[in-house]
């Protein structure tokens, strides 16, 4: 891509600050994403991930410097639905906010204008995405927690989101729910942008080209295999590389590198490689 | 853990609503029947009138393709209501009063019930807007009924978490140890729901438009509806007629 094009969004020294906090969450951050791009933010708790991404989809205003969407400065009351941004929080009990499962998937659509047919279309195809159909009269307290993620994604997905911020989409998820909703962000990605805020390095192998490594300032940022190989960084930052990169050198594959397995499809084949043969 | 589901199920019409036979007529007609209904049940005075509102009243819940144990269980507080005000009734007035009255509020329950059983809350809520019910009550409503719940599971886990610390229930109101916990647990939570709220404000915000909530499709009035407000209409003058004898309709 030029480099002539804008960023899709453009967070230039952002600092920002919650009343009352001691320090800035987010203390001169900046931070580019390009239209398609796949992005893991990773950092220790309290790194400002989630606050980030909510700067990114304009539901917080920075205190200092300034994020566009496309160039443009936001507004001052800017309309994350109507500018393509889904964003997913990290409990999904706040963001199920209609009792009913499929009035709550169709909360998007409805407030993006769209008449009522084509709202329930995108319902039922939002349910049908996630793996939840016939799910639209279940009363959202009723559901599991990880149906609860996976109905709160529909909402999301219902509005056809150009970009999608998630928020630790595989927190208290069992490792089942955990896979399935990886597999489904695996498949549901192609062409949108894709930012995910997370702790899990193999959540964030799998989905992501570029890794960006912060502690409420910008501590590295790279591809993913780069970033993973770094040990003195993920150690300034308090994370660990992806568990098949891990289990490699615990193999004796060598010191964690860029040509580490970085996900369980990436590793299989190396140890069927060194494994004696007969 | 607490088990989400344990929690009874307080203000939420359950999702056989929008699958029942009404669940889909326009909330402002079936609102506006039962509006009808109900003051003519309260006008009741004889025991023959105030019967057939009570059959009535059945009928309506057994027309409504609802299924029945969950009627029933649905029902039971207000039986259970009714048994005392039958009871109670019967000691300060004359045994064809009491019935009356028993009747009465049976049979203006039941509607009621026929009402919440057979709409989901969100397009009750619609309804009631549509008819007049401020914007900012009627969200107050959804939240309360989507948010109560968790309210009470965070209750629960915090009492489940303070007994696991071997503090105890109390002994009462002379216990002012129990009192002071009671007020931390409140506060605690008014502290939890604050916080919550702001989230779901956040959460909010990412979904909808600026120019306000939109949380449900605009009812659209059918001719069915209009002839469940005529039922309704024709309806409420019988028992009137049925009670005050005909002649009172042409006055």
């Amino acid at each position: 891509m030029s480099d002539d094009v804008p960023a899709l969004i453009a967070v230039d020294r952002v600092v920002y600050s919650y009343p009352g906090a001691a320090r800035p969450a987010l203390d001169e951050l900046s931070l580019s994403v390009r239209s398609g791009e796949r992005i893991a933010l990773l950092g220790p708790n309290g790194a400002g991930k989630s606050t980030l991404l909510q700067l990114m989809a304009g539901l917080l205003a920075p205190s200092g410097g300034a994020v566009r969407w496309r160039g443009e400065r936001l507004p001052r009351r800017p309309e994350p639905l109507h500018a393509g941004i889904g964003l997913l929080f990290q409990n999904p009990d706040d963001q199920l906010v209609l009792p009913q499962v499929g009035e709550d998937v169709a909360l998007g659509p409805r407030n993006l204008g769209l008449a009522e047919d084509e709202v329930q279309a995108r319902v039922r195809e939002a349910l049908a995405r996630v793996g939840l159909d016939g799910f639209d009269d279940r009363l959202s307290h009723t559901l599991s927690r990880g149906e609860k993620q996976r109905a709160a994604l529909a909402g999301v997905l219902a509005t056809r989101p150009r970009v999608l911020l998630l928020d630790e989409p595989t927190a208290s998820l069992d490792p089942a729910g955990r896979r399935a909703l990886l597999e489904l962000l695996a498949t549901l990605t192609s062409g949108t942008t894709l930012i995910i805020a997370t702790h899990d390095a193999g959540a964030a192998a799998r989905l992501a080209r570029r890794v960006v490594v912060l502690d409420r300032r910008l501590l590295g940022q790279g591809a993913a295999a780069r970033i993973f190989a770094d040990g003195e960084l993920l150690a300034r930052a308090r994370l660990e590389p992806p568990p098949a990169m891990r289990l490699w050198t615990a193999l004796g594959g060598g010191e964690y590198s860029e040509a580490g397995p970085l996900t369980p499809e990436e590793l299989v084949p190396r140890i069927r490689l060194r494994r004696p043969k007969g | 853990m607490v088990d989400c589901c344990e929690n009874v199920n307080i203000l939420i019409p359950d999702a056989y609503a929008s699958r029942s036979r009404f669940g889909r007529a326009d909330p402002r007609a079936k609102l506006l029947a039962v509006l009808l209904l109900i003051s003519a049940v309260a006008l009741l005075r004889s025991p023959v009138a105030t019967g057939a509102a009570l059959l009535l009243a059945l009928g309506l819940l057994a027309v409504s393709r609802l299924p029945l144990n969950h009627t029933a269980t649905t029902a039971l507080p207000l039986v259970m209501l009714l048994v005392g005000m039958g009871l109670g009734s019967w000691f300060s007035a004359s045994a064809e009063q009491a019935l009356v009255q028993t009747g009465r509020v049976a049979a203006a329950g039941l509607v009621a019930l026929w009402l919440g059983l057979t709409t989901p809350l969100v397009r009750l809520l619609e309804g009631l807007r549509r008819l007049g019910l401020p914007r900012s009550l009627v969200l107050l409503g959804l939240f309360m009924a989507r948010y109560l719940v968790l309210l009470q599971e965070e209750a629960q886990s915090m009492r489940s978490a303070r007994r696991a610390r071997g503090i105890s229930r109390g002994r009462g109101l002379r216990d002012t140890g129990a009192l002071r916990r009671v007020g931390l647990l409140v506060g605690e939570l008014l502290v939890r729901a604050h916080r919550r709220g702001l989230r779901v404000e956040a959460a909010l915000r990412s979904r909808v438009a600026r120019r306000g909530v939109v949380w449900a499709s605009a009812p659209a009035w059918r001719g069915r509806d209009t002839l469940l407000l005529l039922s309704a209409i024709v309806a409420t003058a019988a028992l009137l007629g049925l009670d005050r004898g005909w002649g009172w309709l042409w006055l």
